[in-house]
């Protein structure tokens, strides 16, 4: 969320083309050019393919040209509109994207292996490798632990002033509307 | 009367230590680019039942 390490810097960015498939289960694979990731900063990687009423389920691996350590992720993109009697819709987008915690500095490349629909054809994809990626994750993760105790505090609260006020001639409980309710 | 005094005291202290700490957890997550929630296989600090972005799968 706080971007401490700096802004948001794009490391690679580039097209790859998968060729057509043997049969429609049989996945192909292509390799990325070579990029540097730099050490404690966060990975997104987002592909993006020409989709239109299908689909592609892309894995991308980022392998780590000196120690050969992979890091695998699955990147499904898919991508359906049409109308009906409510009028035009969507579902899906053309790009997807998947984020990591940080890797060890170095030099890496993707390793894109995909099926898609369309397996007769090439499919072009797009990916792109991002770090320090802004995201409220974890922002949202510390507020919701933080807000636990008060949340329970304001329970006990509540629970506290009902049961003191209970017997009150002056509650303002359901039962007492009622009884006025009924004069 | 007074013991519930020092006992909600107590309470404020250790829920501040507490948020302390959250807030340390979360700087230094911010510093070290890690992600409590994030997509991949062998993450340090992976929730491998919390993904991001679109998850259909055909």
């Amino acid at each position: 969320m706080i971007p401490i390490s700096g802004l948001t810097s794009t490391v690679l960015n580039q097209e790859v083309v998968l060729p057509p498939m043997a049969n429609a289960t049989a996945g192909q694979a292509v390799f990325s050019q070579p990029f540097d990731i730099k050490a404690n900063r966060n990975v997104r990687i987002t592909a993006g393919a020409n989709v239109d009423n299908s689909w592609a389920d892309l894995d991308v691996d980022l392998v780590n040209d000196q120690s050969q350590e992979i890091e695998s992720v699955n990147v499904p993109v898919e991508y359906y509109s049409g109308s009906d009697s409510d009028g035009a819709w969507t579902e899906g987008g053309k790009t997807s994207d998947a984020t990591l915690s940080s890797l060890p500095a170095g030099k890496y490349t993707l390793r894109v292996e995909g099926t898609w629909q369309n397996w007769q054809v090439q499919m072009p994809v797009t990916v792109k490798v991002e770090q320090n990626v802004n995201r409220g994750v974890n922002f949202c993760c510390a507020l919701l632990v933080l807000a636990i105790v008060p949340i329970l505090g304001l329970f006990r609260k509540i629970a506290f002033e009902s049961s003191r006020w209970k017997d009150s001639m002056f509650s303002t409980s359901s039962s007492d509307s009622s009884d006025d309710s009924d004069e | 009367m007074r013991r519930q005094g020092r006992t909600v005291v107590m309470l404020k202290k250790l829920y501040f230590v507490f948020g302390m700490a959250v807030l340390a957890f979360y700087a230094s997550a911010a510093w070290f680019g890690w992600e409590l929630a994030n997509s991949g296989s062998r993450s340090r600090l992976g929730v491998p039942f919390i993904y991001t972005g679109f998850r259909g799968g055909k």
